[in-house]
């Protein structure tokens, strides 16, 4: 057939049971030798249709048309070749074993709040007649309080992709503020939305509005940032007055707002003419000694702090819900300034001519995804898609847009980056139509002006297709679209696991459906999935082959948590002696056109030895020779909560039992050998701290 | 969903391919001075051996787009504005005699015979293409050949298949974001490295060997009676436990250099240091390092700065090639630098340099590189053509720009002491420039 010999160099042993790698199809096998009709090989010549016909998530084909196509004789040879290989399978045995009980509410509750299980706990699902209700009644209770909002935070900043990966603060043309102040604006940054979705969780509202909400969980600071990309040229051509003379400026910070005449306790600054572009930098404490005439500073900057900054610390602390509404042709007397701060401060609606509706238009979004001239928002396109749908495009997917007008031709010149462009190129004149390449309101006429003008937005993507309206149209179609539930079922049981799920496994599908159909209540599905076999590990799933429940090493985020909440000291990671070594435990993470999140889990020896660092670090923060929770005169009943609360071994007596011997004869060799009490019940904690119990998720 | 089973594995075949060797490695490496790598896969260098072993690599690269194409040999041609602070000889480097800023002709000569400049276009006009770049445009492939790969993760995947490794992933001691199938690597600073295996003198240190044996005895009875997977796990854990010790006592000497407190820590001096005492111990097949050359220079009104840097970035190459000779790596370790693109070789309206997608440059050596300039550019600051018989420069035919930055990868996989058809399979575009390589 077609000149190609599968015979040679066992190629074929290469195929079979190979994980695909394509988008969508990486729960499939190349040959499955289990079902051979599943074989992605067999789908992808043409020679099968997708399991699930066009709502299947895999729709590989190959060679992409216009491309000759494989004659319907070599599509039979081809297809007797994968079932000739796959007639005599060996029967797989994994040799499955169920997670013992204990092993599996530790690691639900390490990843929903990094506590200990306690026996009750334990005996609450023992005894109960359906293990799985008794667990979902039990995570239920578990999804509450500061500790579960830690954990959701930090998984809510990858999955929305919120946490920043850069600062170049382009949108703001530029912040020059550093140190404490800095840190304060890349935080409510990535919290806003963040925040947002928590609440919904909460609020058991449907969690797809992630996609398309208006209302934002805000600090004035989040106000200010993105109300200054919000500027026509004329605002931006205004001028701002900055005096150190009380006497010059307005008392009354309305006033001073008004008449644009502000007042700073900083003499040597003397006075400044600002245009507004700078306004931003001074709200935050910065002057440009550019701007100041006849002053020099020190690096040109003049900074201050913020009990001297028009912003102050509450600025930064006042979260609460706010309201984007959206008009493109809002009046400019209808509009707050971003250096507005007394109305910022008490508003709760914001008019915006700049859409903020979802994920996708956050401050923290745009600047991990800039864009330029070249890649005209197809980042922020992909990056969208990727976030919310956890999905890219690959050119096979067969569903075409409705309109070709947008696509860049000379980008999508061959077959292979049409495919992709022909999707992706319409959908960037949605961000096209708002923003301008630095994510600000467009103006002018040079590189900050609108692009792509006069061409129509559309939507293609695994089976949709709309066109036109604008953003608010582009998050309502990520919100609705079939593969929303399937996503996040996704995300957080690979969260669970470290690894993938198998995503055409009966049990998964089913909590996609039940998601879907009790309206996106997040907190539902969590308790639903957590309690599944597919994070628990007690019963075996249809095809356990492809499910990876792993035995994950403790990363950074969940490893703060749990020494926090295990040994009753908050912000543990941000002691000093801690902070400066924690970055060596890795954390997830996410990255540019990447589908699935970085979550590290194996024990590599840097990760080992950096666990070590940290636990001796913590080990002298916490047992202290005045402290009460592990006292060296007392040394038996430290140890007792070394093994019951660090260790979380107080469900399994006899390996608790034992540990504690185990751990007694530690210290009892430590002092016999000179060591002080405090170093020898210091050791024995950081034994605990290193061990596989708290450095390993799932034990 | 099917009843629960009892496991199939015994756990004493499990036990008796991994727990119990562990120690044993840990005690014949710390007696015998190899690294513990090595000891743990002795087969992988014995189906190597009759063959050329492949190189470790230190990569250097930077987003930022260093102007480390406007100044090396090569580029001093006709038309162009090179930097007019630095003065410019004649140099030898390999075989070739070739102008060049003084910095770089004032090299030591042993390294100025094998360092080469690997002349090519990445495409590459901003910075977030930076993963664009390390990708070579997309040409290199995912190791089953579907994907796309960086190239020192591929370089990484290629030696591990070879060589023996504590890890088979790139090291990054550098704040650039590299990614490893996809997934973003994790960065270590030296000054991190160097507190994690120095160890303090205090008494909570000097437990550690007590503390190792309470951890054994706690985990004896899961390590033969636990489930397979935490077996498996705890077994991986605790042999991760030795490796680390074994590699800190080592490690600890070697990054004694370091200095926390300077002005420069973890700067490119204090990661050369790191990426030697990697090197020197098989932690990893790659080190990402990042040697600054006059960095983001659009605002450079002089090009002071430009000049500064290309000396300080020649010398912290020169003291790279001290170290490896030093610990007697010279011959085992190359060294390669790309960025995401290069400069152009005219000045901005500030006087500084914008970006040039149509030129860069690859700065290698190692004992299978002959030094020399490899390609050049004309007199717009654009890559020619590259003669596949010897390496010159030209106007037509040959490797074409378009092609260049994959044929430099593959060129760099070459003289790495790869096959032409593992390279082949793995970069899909491109072609091998045998001069650059020795004996190739």
């Amino acid at each position: 057939m077609g000149g190609l010999d599968l015979r040679p160099q066992n190629w074929a042993a290469t195929l079979v049971s190979a994980p695909a790698q394509s988008g969508g199809c990486r729960d499939r096998l190349l040959i499955d030798p289990r079902n051979p009709e599943r074989s992605l090989m067999l789908q992808a010549i043409g020679a099968v249709e997708p399991p699930n016909g066009d709502d299947d998530a895999c729709q590989l084909i190959m060679p992409l048309p216009p491309s000759p196509q494989i004659s319907e004789a070599d599509k039979a040879c081809i297809t007797d070749w994968v079932q000739q290989f796959a007639e005599a399978p060996e029967p797989i045995d994994n040799g499955f074993e169920a997670t013992p009980l204990r092993a599996s509410l530790q690691k639900v509750k390490t990843l929903m709040r990094g506590d200990a299980v306690t026996p009750a706990e334990l005996a609450q699902v023992r005894n109960a007649n359906n293990e799985q209700t008794a667990m979902r009644d039990l995570y239920r209770s578990w999804a509450e309080g500061d500790a579960f909002d830690t954990k959701m935070m930090n998984f809510l900043e990858v999955s929305l992709q919120q946490r920043l990966q850069n600062f170049e603060a382009e949108q703001f043309d530029r912040l020059r503020v550093n140190g404490s102040i800095r840190t304060r604006i890349q935080q409510v940054m990535e919290e806003s939305f963040v925040r947002t979705a928590l609440h919904m969780i909460h609020a058991g509202e449907p969690f797809n509005q992630v996609a398309r909400t208006q209302t934002w969980m805000v600090t004035t600071a989040n106000l200010v940032l993105l109300g200054y990309g919000d500027q026509t040229e004329a605002d931006r051509n205004q001028r701002h007055l900055v005096f150190t003379d009380p006497a010059d400026a307005p008392r009354r910070l309305r006033n001073q707002v008004d008449r644009r005449r502000w007042f700073i306790d900083r003499p040597e600054a003397g006075n400044c003419d600002l245009p507004q572009t700078a306004m931003i930098n001074f709200l935050f404490g910065v002057l440009r000694g550019s701007h100041c005439p006849d002053r020099e500073f020190q690096g040109n900057t003049l900074r201050s702090n913020l009990e001297l900054a028009p912003i102050n610390p509450e600025d930064f602390e006042d979260w609460r819900l706010v309201t984007f509404v959206y008009d493109r042709g809002h009046a400019a007397e209808d509009m707050i300034p971003f250096y507005d701060l007394p109305r910022l401060r008490a508003a709760e609606e914001i008019p915006t001519r700049l859409p903020r509706v979802g994920y996708f238009t956050t401050n923290a979004f745009f600047e991990n995804w800039l864009t330029n001239v070249d890649n005209q928002f197809r980042v922020a396109v992909n990056q969208s898609m990727l976030a919310g749908l956890q999905m890219e495009f690959v050119s096979s997917e067969p569903t075409d847009p409705l309109s070709t007008d947008a696509i860049d031709q000379e980008h999508a010149a061959t077959a292979e980056c049409y495919g992709c462009h022909r999707q992706i190129d319409p959908m960037r004149v949605y961000f096209s139509k708002s923003f301008n390449l630095n994510y600000q309101r467009p103006f002018g006429d040079e590189e900050d002006a609108p692009i792509l003008r006069g061409l129509r937005p559309g939507f293609a993507f695994r089976g949709v297709q709309r066109e036109g309206g604008d953003l608010r149209r582009f998050g309502r179609l990520i919100a609705e679209h079939p593969r929303f539930a399937a996503a996040w079922v996704q995300k957080l049981c690979s969260y669970a696991n470290s690894a993938r799920c198998n995503e055409t496994d009966p049990v998964f599908q089913g909590i996609v459906r039940r998601f879907r159909n009790r309206g996106f209540d997040f907190k539902t599905m969590m308790v639903e999935l957590y309690a599944s076999p597919l994070v628990s590990g007690r019963a075996e799933l249809d095809d356990e082959s492809n499910t990876a429940r792993r035995i994950s090493i403790t990363r950074r985020d969940h490893l703060c948590s749990l020494l926090s909440e295990r040994t009753g000291r908050a912000n543990l990671c941000a002691v000093r002696r801690i902070r400066s070594i924690i970055g060596l435990i890795p954390n997830d993470d996410f990255a540019r056109g990447a589908v699935e999140a970085t979550m590290p889990a194996r024990p590599s020896p840097i990760y080992l030895a950096a666990a070590e660092s940290v636990c001796n670090a913590v080990a002298r923060t916490v047992v202290t020779a005045n402290g009460n929770r592990y006292r060296t005169n007392r040394p038996g009943q430290a140890i007792d909560r070394i093994v019951n609360e660090l260790m979380a071994l107080s469900g399994e007596p006899a390996r608790a039992a034992r540990a504690h011997d185990i751990l007694t004869d530690h210290f009892d060799q430590a002092v016999a050998g000179g060591a002080d009490r405090l170093t020898a019940l210091r050791s024995t904690f950081a034994i605990a701290c290193v061990s596989p119990d708290v450095m390993g998720v799932g034990l | 969903m099917n009843p629960k089973k009892s496991p199939v594995i015994s756990r004493r075949s499990f036990l008796s391919g991994s727990a119990a060797a562990s120690t044993g490695i840990l005690l014949r490496s710390l007696a015998t001075g190899i690294p513990p790598a090595l000891l743990m896969a002795p087969s992988k260098i014995n189906a190597q051996a009759a063959d050329v072993l492949p190189q470790t690599l230190i990569f250097s690269t930077s987003s930022r787009g260093d102007p480390v194409n406007v100044n090396c040999p090569g580029s001093y041609v006709n038309g162009v504005t090179n930097n007019p602070h630095l003065a410019v000889n004649e140099g030898g480097f390999g075989e070739q005699r070739v102008r060049a800023a003084a910095p770089w002709t004032g090299l030591p000569r042993a390294l100025r015979r094998r360092l080469a400049f690997f002349h090519h276009q990445t495409g590459a006009a901003a910075h977030p293409e930076q993963d664009l770049t390390m990708t070579l445009r997309g040409a290199a492939r995912g190791a089953a050949g579907n994907g796309v790969e960086m190239l020192p993760s591929l370089a990484a995947q290629m030696n591990a298949q070879h060589m023996a490794y504590l890890q088979s992933e790139p090291f990054v001691l550098s704040r650039q974001k590299i990614t490893y199938e996809n997934q973003p690597l994790q960065n270590a600073k030296p000054s991190e490295l160097k507190a994690l295996f120095s160890g303090s003198e205090d008494a909570l240190n000097d437990l550690r060997p007590l503390r190792d044996q309470t951890l054994n005895r706690l985990y004896g009875h899961m390590r033969n009676n636990g489930t397979q997977t935490q077996m498996r796990f705890v077994e991986r854990f605790l042999r991760g436990r030795d490796q680390a010790r074994a590699l800190g006592n080592d490690l600890a000497a070697q990054l004694d250099a370091i200095q926390p407190d300077a002005e420069d820590a973890d700067g490119a001096r204090d990661q050369i240091i790191a990426a030697v005492a990697l090197a020197s111990l098989q932690v990893t097949p790659v080190i990402v390092i990042s040697i600054p050359f006059g960095q983001d220079n659009h605002q450079d009104a002089d090009l002071s700065r430009e000049a500064e840097e290309t000396i300080s970035g020649a010398g912290h190459i020169a003291h790279l090639w001290r170290e490896l000779r030093a610990a007697n790596l010279h011959n085992n370790v190359t060294f390669a630098m790309m960025n995401v693109f290069g400069r152009r070789l005219y000045r901005n309206g500030r006087g500084g340099r914008d970006h040039n997608r149509h030129h860069s440059v690859m700065v290698a050596f190692g004992r299978q590189i002959n030094g020399g300039a490899y390609g050049g550019l004309d007199g717009e600051g654009r890559c020619r053509h590259i003669r596949l018989n010897n390496g010159r420069p030209t106007n037509r035919g040959g490797i074409a720009p378009e092609e260049s930055l994959a044929s430099a990868g593959k060129t760099l996989l070459k003289a790495m002491g790869h096959r032409n058809q593992a390279i082949n399979q793995r970069i899909s575009a491109g072609r091998i420039l045998n001069p650059f390589v020795a004996d190739a």
